[in-house]
């Protein structure tokens, strides 16, 4: 996390709890892209995920006196977005007990599918990336589709840095293995 | 929520904003909860209890500084996961200080079952009736603390009540069997288990719903 945007969303929010507006309309300015990125990620579906951004926006609202000035704003940012997108997931799964499936409609749980990798990746990559489990496919995408550091893509995935890195190790022989074996299965 | 833009909305947010008193520090909570056990146990022994023991026969048994040495990671664990669970950002924390608030629970618990060895089964029912007054202890001084724990949360942003008040009345009767745990003179090992190390659970069991009840309704509140 840039280190001079922390210090100025710290500083935004603080005025903002101390009830200056213009501050904290800036602030959420600031953060909409972030938030729309860090979901997008998640829920691959724009209009579940602009919900999803908006409820995160109304909880971060709610929530803004738990804040902390003397803490970076990051983790609790990325902390309220998860809880959104954990709501929405139970939401989403009550009311898909409630329904009848209708054809295409019950699909599986958006929140549960595989993010939509980047265009670049090519189509084997693109089938790997997806037959890894979520922690092991964020943990890869984020240090290595979106180029973050260990300790930011730490902060995004809402784990430590170990835990991360073990994610990431365990992706990358996974998907050492699937393509391995897939170059195999061309080979014969 | 989709017809209106998310611009739209953070400008609605925005507007008319008031503003908010912050939750205190972590730290703050935590001095809370143990100055309350403080006040608590200087009134348990201003109304004729017992004081901790400073016999030195007590200190040398393993099983009685196992069981300690639980209660005192169940206590501080406990407490502080209630507090952590309710602050966004701070769940690395919390699920730390709640490992930690089981491990001790299993050390004081397995060391008291240890300690009572083969007359564990036959004398579980039997030990349960002598061990009911330091369990009562232990749940009237851990009342305050986890009561303190329960209110902070409530004041933050509590998730998942009935979790957070179970964590908090497991660590504030945890403060409170760690004062028993230290002033009674009881050494069978199957009173120790029953009234010491399994009374933040027994009494955590009870505290449960009446905390939860408390932070739902803080929930409710923040969210009308």
């Amino acid at each position: 996390m840039d280190e001079e945007r922390e210090r100025r969303w710290s500083a935004r929010m603080a005025e903002a709890q101390a009830g200056d507006a213009a501050s904290y309309e800036k602030l959420l300015a600031e953060l909409l892209p972030v938030l729309r990125r860090f979901v997008r990620r998640r829920i691959p579906d724009a209009e579940q995920a602009k919900d999803v951004v908006q409820n995160a926006f109304v909880s971060l609202h709610r929530a803004r006196h738990t804040y902390r000035p003397e803490r970076p704003l990051g983790p609790w940012l990325y902390a309220i977005a998860r809880n959104a997108i954990v709501d929405h997931a139970r939401a989403r799964e009550r009311r898909g007990r409630r329904e009848i499936p209708l054809g295409a409609e019950s699909g599986p749980e958006p929140a549960a599918e595989p993010a939509a990798p980047e265009p670049e990746l090519s189509s084997a990559l693109e089938a790997a990336l997806r037959a890894l489990p979520p922690g092991q496919r964020e943990a890869v995408l984020l240090l290595q589709v979106e180029g973050l550091s260990v300790a930011e893509a730490a902060l995004q995935a809402g784990v430590t840095r170990t835990a991360l890195k073990v994610r990431a190790h365990r992706g990358y022989r996974a998907l050492r293995r699937i393509l391995g074996a897939g170059r195999e299965v061309f080979e014969s | 929520m989709t017809e209106r833009s998310s611009e739209a909305l953070l400008r609605e947010l925005a507007r008319g904003l008031e503003p908010v008193r912050r939750i205190p520090r972590l730290r703050a909570g935590l001095a809370a909860a143990l100055g309350l056990w403080l006040v608590a146990l200087a009134a348990h022994q201003a109304l004729g209890f017992p004081s901790p023991r400073l016999d030195a026969g007590a200190w040398r048994s393993l099983s009685f500084l196992a069981v300690l040495a639980g209660l005192a990671l169940l206590a501080g664990g406990g407490v502080l996961a209630a507090l952590a669970a309710a602050v966004p950002g701070r769940e690395h924390l919390g699920r730390a200080a709640r490992g930690g608030a089981l491990l001790g629970l299993a050390l004081a618990a397995g060391a008291a079952a240890t300690a009572a060895g083969g007359g564990l089964a036959a004398g579980l029912g039997p030990a349960f009736g002598t061990s009911a007054g330091c369990l009562l202890r232990a749940a009237a001084l851990g009342l305050a603390p986890a009561l303190a724990a329960a209110v902070f949360a409530a004041r933050a942003l509590p998730r998942r009540p009935l979790l957070t008040a179970a964590i908090a009345g497991l660590g504030g009767v945890g403060l409170g069997a760690l004062a028993v745990h230290l002033s009674c003179a009881e050494g069978n090992a199957l009173h120790v288990l029953l009234g010491h190390a399994l009374a933040p659970l027994l009494a955590a069991a009870l505290l449960a719903l009446p905390l939860a009840a408390l932070l739902r309704r803080a929930i409710r509140r923040r969210a009308a």
